[in-house]
């Protein structure tokens, strides 16, 4: 069975990113970067309107513009438009700004309809439909034990509505693509996705070709979180046009406009939330109604009860559809939502019960909450593992010399506030992927598969891993991934990445190395058994005898080429990880800055402990814009959005961040094992420790995200009976 | 669809979705393991011949929606 080494020299080291220099100088070129000899330019013309019908559209004057060379009209005459930023046409011209002028030169006639924007215009017994069917759909309620009955015996009971708004995606690099058509069954693409394989799957699905006459390449991108994953309409049309340009590269990518109109967004959600439990913190109930939006594609659900035992408990969620930008995967999805109502309400129980929220947080884990282990069948139970690891945070933010009940926090203006908060996560590995491992003669050693770098380091990591076995440095080994015509690969999604490739890169690396040994034995007049690789060198009998290079050249002409396949036992799925935050509240103007955060992850076997807590960084500052700044404001009476922008839709800068403790929860037992996927889990807790810290400060529960000012001040007037 | 044409078609669902059906997941969890949701369900669906959350019948896409056979842009897998 195929295992990782027990004494690794790189594994579970830190190693910069192979392409970290490229990127931050610049030379890295990014797919929006790239412009083919005779790139055309794509400007996107989309819907002004919330909700409106196209009685005609003529394209005849655009046309006519200078430099214009094709229009593609996506909703035609009687087409529904129904959001701000839907699709109308798309323009290819010799440059960005004549595009733009003949999207304004398209004649558009609008039969503007009443929209729906928000959920409570949506559900409105009077509001328009957002399509048939109904805006407000119920989704299958879960019911377990006896909750109703449970909470009349529950010796307290907090009740409690709990809102996270809508928040859009915010990719550094827009979505889009540029596509190349080479007569009529050929494409290529140079796409910002997360998934190379699925972009050239989608558009070879779309013009009815193989998906071998498909190149899509990807060699760096600038972050999805979730978006990115098929051709989308702009990719198509992109090719479309570029079919009807002669095949002239046509570059079709967003502007930030349209980036947070259309290009997808976390869900909001609301919670109405009963929670029960005897005196001594022991939960015994949940009744919880809640509903969300996903614009006009749902998605809204999340978990709930989350993390914690609840043996009672009922669930009725209801998807709301309104008049917006429709939702996609976003980092963790509808874990932030579920953890951010969870542990509001189970703080909120733990300040009416005087109780220290760690302490009620230990006393109401499962007993057992089994995850896969490192073997076929082996279990590991969760629970230790959140004690441990609450422990850790504990000891990190200074929980016992600062914790103080929730009000107490001095008499002064600004106050202080600790809160805390768990969560989990799957990150589990696909077994149909495959690497390439070709060793030259050379010296030179190449990878590939058709998976792709979304941010998280997984071209460091392939070559890392490779290196490891061939007892190189990793800046030895051609990373070669963001291509789909290489080796099956896995898109990145669900944190399956890492544990999808690492354990076919292994095993290529390994039969490369078996094969090399093979092959070179001979010349060293020795046995292949007695071949080992260390340092660059080739050993024998535990000698060092030979550089890899000179080895290599005894390869002859002929290059050794292996392809590694998933192998059981090597990554696993089930994580937990739990975060602590300190704030400080200013009650009189509301604002909230957030002081220190604790991040303690755990995930199996860590490749490369640098990239990891980046990712954990990463997350950390993502639910730290969620639990702070984020929010898409939407205009009830115009149906437009109001901050889509990066001025007024709000993100931390870099006085914003604060100081973050990144800790990875890393026993023998979880690197056993083997690898599990890290990009999702630690953007889940953060929101819910900082609003969980935040009513610890100022003594009334926020129960509006992001904690903004507007939103503290509102609950300190409500604290007062102001509101 | 309006509920009170009675020369409408009823809905008829297959347990198979339409082939043009499209989510996150299938591109992800390719080997069957699926995502682990169980108690809720947050999937998000598109249709590859639109590439949006509507079908070329300007309806609605969906797990159910896309399982009706009856839909003029229905074609099974």
């Amino acid at each position: 069975m195929a295992a990782w080494p027990k004494e690794p020299r790189l594994i579970g080291t830190k190693v910069p990113r192979l392409d970290g220099l490229a990127k931050a100088s610049g030379k890295a070129k990014y797919p929006s970067d790239v412009r083919p000899e005779g790139t055309l330019f794509g400007v996107v013309l989309y819907s002004p309107h919330a909700n409106a019908t196209v009685k005609s559209i003529d394209t005849a004057a655009a046309e006519k513009m200078p430099g214009v060379k094709g229009i593609v009209v996506i909703a035609g005459q009687g087409k529904k438009l129904r959001f701000q930023g839907d699709d109308i046409a798309i323009v290819a011209a010799e440059t960005e700004e004549q595009a733009r002028d003949a999207v304004r030169a398209i004649k558009v006639d609008y039969e503007v309809l009443p929209h729906c924007v928000t959920e409570s215009q949506s559900m409105d017994e009077k509001a328009p439909q957002v399509f048939d069917g109904g805006n407000v759909r119920k989704a299958r309620a879960i019911v377990k034990g006896k909750p109703e009955e449970a909470l009349e015996k529950a010796d307290v009971v907090v009740e409690g509505t709990y809102s996270l708004p809508v928040i859009t995606h915010v990719c550094l690099e827009p979505h889009g693509l540029t596509a190349q058509a080479e007569g009529s069954s050929k494409i290529t693409a140079w796409a910002s996705t997360q998934a190379v394989t699925v972009v050239a799957g989608e558009l070879a699905g779309s013009f009815n070709i193989s998906p071998a006459d498909v190149t899509v390449l990807t060699e760096v991108m600038g972050g999805g979180f979730g978006s990115k994953f098929g051709a989308d309409i702009w990719g198509r049309t992109a090719a479309e046009l570029s079919k009807k340009c002669g095949g002239r590269p046509v570059k079709v990518f967003l502007d930030r406009a349209q980036e947070h109109l259309a290009a997808g967004n976390r869900p909001s959600a609301t919670g109405h939330v009963k929670l029960g439990a005897s005196k001594d913190g022991k939960l015994v109930a949940m009744i919880a109604e809640t509903y969300g939006t996903g614009g006009v594609r749902g998605g809204s659900n999340f978990p709930l009860p989350y993390v914690y035992d609840l043996k009672n408990s009922s669930r009725a969620h209801a998807e709301v559809s309104v008049n917006a930008g429709g939702a996609r995967a976003m980092r963790a999805p509808g874990h932030p939502q579920g953890c951010a109502i969870m542990e509001a309400a189970l703080d909120d129980l733990a300040a009416k019960l005087g109780m220290d929220p760690v302490e009620i947080r230990v006393k109401n884990l499962a007993e057992v909450d089994n995850v896969r282990g490192g073997r076929q069948g082996e279990t590991i139970n969760r629970t230790p593992m959140y004690e441990a690891q609450l422990k850790l945070g504990a000891e990190l933010i200074g929980w016992r010399d600062k914790y103080k009940p929730r009000g107490e926090n001095g008499k002064g203006v600004v106050k202080r506030g600790l809160g805390v908060a768990l969560h989990q996560w799957g990150g589990g590995g696909a077994a149909d992927k495959q690497v390439s491992c070709t060793i030259n003669p050379d010296g030179s050693v190449e990878i590939k598969s058709a998976t792709q770098d979304i941010g998280t380091g997984a071209r460091t990591i392939l070559a890392m891993i490779t290196a490891e076995v061939l007892g190189l440095k990793p800046t030895d080994i051609k990373s070669n991934i963001g291509n789909s015509t290489f080796p099956p690969g896995q898109s990145s999604g669900g944190s399956t990445t890492t544990p999808s490739m690492s354990p076919p890169c292994l095993a290529a690396a390994t039969q490369a190395r078996a094969a090399f040994f093979n092959k070179i034995a001979p010349a060293l007049s020795t046995d292949a058994e007695t071949l080992s690789l260390k340092d660059g060198q080739v050993w024998v009998n535990g000698e060092p005898t030979m550089s890899w290079k000179d080895a290599c050249r005894k390869l002859g002409m002929a290059s050794i080429s292996e392809t590694g396949k998933f192998a059981d036992g090597l990554s696993s799925v089930g994580v937990g990880g739990c975060q602590f935050a300190e704030v400080e509240v200013d009650t009189e103007t509301g604002v909230v800055r957030v002081k220190k955060i604790v991040a303690i992850q755990d995930s199996g076997l860590i490749i490369d402990k640098l990239t990891w807590e980046s990712q954990v960084y990463g997350g950390v500052i993502g639910g730290l814009n969620y639990g702070l700044f984020e929010e898409r404001v939407m205009d009830p009476t115009t149906g437009v959005m109001l901050n889509p922008d990066m001025e007024l839709y709000k993100l931390a800068g870099a006085s914003d961040i604060p100081e973050i403790i990144v800790r990875a929860y890393e026993t023998e037992e979880m690197k056993n094992r083997g690898v599990i996927g890290v990009g999702e889990p630690p953007t889940i807790a953060t929101a819910a420790a900082i609003a969980n810290a935040v009513a610890n400060a100022i003594g009334v529960r926020v129960p509006d995200w992001p904690m903004s000012p507007r939103n503290v001040l509102n609950a300190l007037a409500s604290k007062e009976g102001k509101a | 669809m309006s509920s009170a044409d009675s020369t409408e078609l009823p809905i008829v669902e297959t347990s198979v979705p339409c082939r043009h059906l499209r989510n996150k997941g299938m591109y992800v969890y390719t080997d069957g393991s699926g995502e682990s949701h169980g108690d809720y369900d947050n999937t998000i669906f598109w249709c590859l011949k639109t590439m949006t959350g509507f079908g070329p019948d300007d309806t609605y896409v969906g797990r159910e929606e896309c399982c009706n056979v009856n839909r003029a842009c229905f074609e099974p897998l």
